[in-house]
């Protein structure tokens, strides 16, 4: 399937044997059916309901992934996924003893509205919906989460901090490098407010379709050394401090469509959650084109989605890896070899760049040639320019694409500028009592 | 003596965005000859509730939904009802649920 071009895909279609859909449900094959999935299995809504929690449960219940009482952050973003996985969650909760979920949900929900136009009273609806369930929850700006450390703390003042969120994102022209520095910003957001809120584990709503999509995505986007990060069940975020956090994604074997019936069976409201891509035309960005594949092969070939998402999980990271992104916390390609499609990139960059004179020089040639083009001498523009290229060291291949656009780093929460003066450092220090050390 | 159709139409999970942000609209659908059915639906929502025309290819593609946009009348799978060929009745519930990222 992976080579249909349009002619073969027209093949395929003849062939497509017209089968009449059988009406009655599967499981109790009393019922008539409410649902389709695949385009062949046909399910009514009372054994559906059940069959999408039981997915869940049995994707929670893995290799208890999850300990008794231990703290969850459930990242609730008021998409249909979110507020279906709150639901299956406090439904959860409600069990009799022994099918009772037992760990404690902290509930979050990022206020993003300094980037998107959402309605006015939408903050005041999810609370509601929070206070509805009862459980422990946090609703925090996004400015606030992205740059301070007391985010929890309601009276501060976010004005100047949205006013640098907005900054970046303004930077930024490409569609495709907003949408991906807003999910890095969100992670980290996630990532910090854990921490605060003395979770050791964090739930994520993505569905099998998202993943897949990211998947693709981060292909194309140079990211794929960090896929199994990006889409794994259960992934450790090793850069942080305290090694125990890990990120859960309990829909992930859950198909959108799945979730969108669960939502519509249970009269699940969801809300607006808007992203830079909300809207824009399919050829814009990266993202937005991978989900038309991906959506438009799925009319036809209903098992595309889980198809790309099964391959997916067989890709798994380089336990090489010793560098992590600065920026997106992702693994960072070191010492690649010369034969890398990185290092090609560059190469290819330098020979348009230098023409004919390029052959004569080898590629590490080209490095000093480089910084000594850069040192345009005694210019204010000096020191800034040196930082930028100083922290592109310190980025994965993609963050780099977007730290080069941005104008000036001072948007940049200020823990990864203090990180990497710190890593600079070090490394002056290392320079001058290198001649020391034996 | 037989009148309009009415019928309510439901925009969710991002798609209400099309719809100046009204997730349920309420709609009489004019006597027409032939019988109504969800094909024609489409575009009748089209030309009337959609907001921004620029914006169509957001919800349809050529004569159907866009891929990604999942339907159900009164809670049922419109796969299972014939999909564009479905003839709407009096009082229907018809969902349209976006399954694309952020809308
Ligand atoms: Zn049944
Ligand atoms: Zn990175």
């Amino acid at each position: 399937m992976c080579s249909v071009n349009e002619e073969g895909a027209e093949v395929f279609e003849v062939l497509k044997p017209i089968e009449p859909l059988e009406l009655k449900c599967r499981k109790c094959l009393i019922e008539d059916g409410n649902v389709v999935l695949q385009k062949k299995f046909v399910y009514c809504k009372t054994c559906f309901v059940p069959m999408v929690t039981h997915k869940f449960r049995a994707t929670v219940g893995k290799s208890k992934l999850v300990n008794r009482g231990e703290r969850v952050l459930v990242c609730v973003s008021g998409s249909q996924s979110s507020v279906s996985l709150l639901h299956m969650i406090w439904t959860g909760l409600q069990q009799s003893t022994y099918k009772r979920l037992t760990f404690e949900p902290v509930v979050l929900y990022i206020d993003e509205s300094v980037l998107h136009d959402y309605p006015l009273d939408q903050v005041k609806k999810i609370k509601e919906l929070f206070e509805k369930y009862g459980l422990t929850y946090h609703i925090v700006k996004f400015s606030a989460a992205v740059y301070l450390d007391n985010c929890l703390n309601k009276d501060t003042n976010v004005d100047q901090y949205n006013d640098k969120l907005q900054n970046i994102f303004n930077n930024l022209s490409d569609l495709t490098l907003k949408e991906d520095m807003l999910m890095k910003l969100r992670k980290r957001a996630i990532t910090k407010l854990a921490d605060l809120l003395k979770c050791t584990r964090i739930m994520t709503a993505e569905n099998e379709h998202k993943l897949s999509i990211r998947l693709l995505s981060n292909v194309a986007l140079g990211r794929g050394s960090q896929i199994s990060l990006d889409i794994g069940l259960a992934v450790n975020n090793k850069n942080n401090n305290n090694t125990s956090l890990v990120t859960i994604r309990p829909m992930r074997n859950l198909s959108a469509k799945e979730i969108s019936y669960y939502a519509l069976f249970n009269k699940l409201d969801d809300f607006m959650h808007s992203n830079f891509l909300t809207a824009t035309s399919e050829d814009e960005s990266i993202q937005k084109t991978t989900e038309r594949f991906v959506n438009d092969l799925q009319v036809d070939f209903p098992s595309t989605v889980s198809t790309i998402f099964r391959t997916g999980e067989k890709i798994s990271e380089k336990t090489s890896a010793i560098a992590y992104c600065l920026l997106c916390q992702g693994i960072m390609e070191v010492n690649v070899s010369p034969s890398s499609a990185m290092e090609a990139t560059k190469y290819s960059k330098y020979v348009s760049l230098m023409g004919v004179k390029a052959l004569k020089l080898s590629l590490k040639e080209l490095k000093n040639e480089e910084t000594n083009e850069k040192n345009c001498n005694g210019c204010k523009c000096r020191n800034k320019q040196d930082l930028k290229e100083k922290i592109i060291e310190s980025l994965c291949y993609a963050c780099t694409h977007i730290i080069q656009e941005l104008e000036s780093l001072d948007d940049l929460p200020e823990e990864i500028l203090n990180k990497e003066k710190e890593r600079l450092q070090f490394k002056k220090m290392e320079e001058q009592i290198k001649d020391f050390l034996l | 003596m037989e009148k309009g159709l009415n019928i309510t139409t439901e925009f969710t999970s991002g798609l209400q965005i099309l719809f100046n942000n009204i997730k349920k609209h309420k709609v009489v659908l004019p006597e027409t000859e032939n019988p109504w059915t969800l094909g024609m639906l489409l575009f009748w929502i089209k030309d009337n509730i959609l907001v921004d025309k620029d914006k169509c290819d957001l919800f349809m593609k050529g004569n159907t939904v866009r891929p990604g946009i999942i339907v159900a009348v009164n809670d049922q799978d419109w796969e299972l009802l014939g999909d564009l060929k479905y003839c709407i009745k009096n009082n229907d519930n018809i969902t349209f649920i976006s399954t694309l990222h952020g809308g």
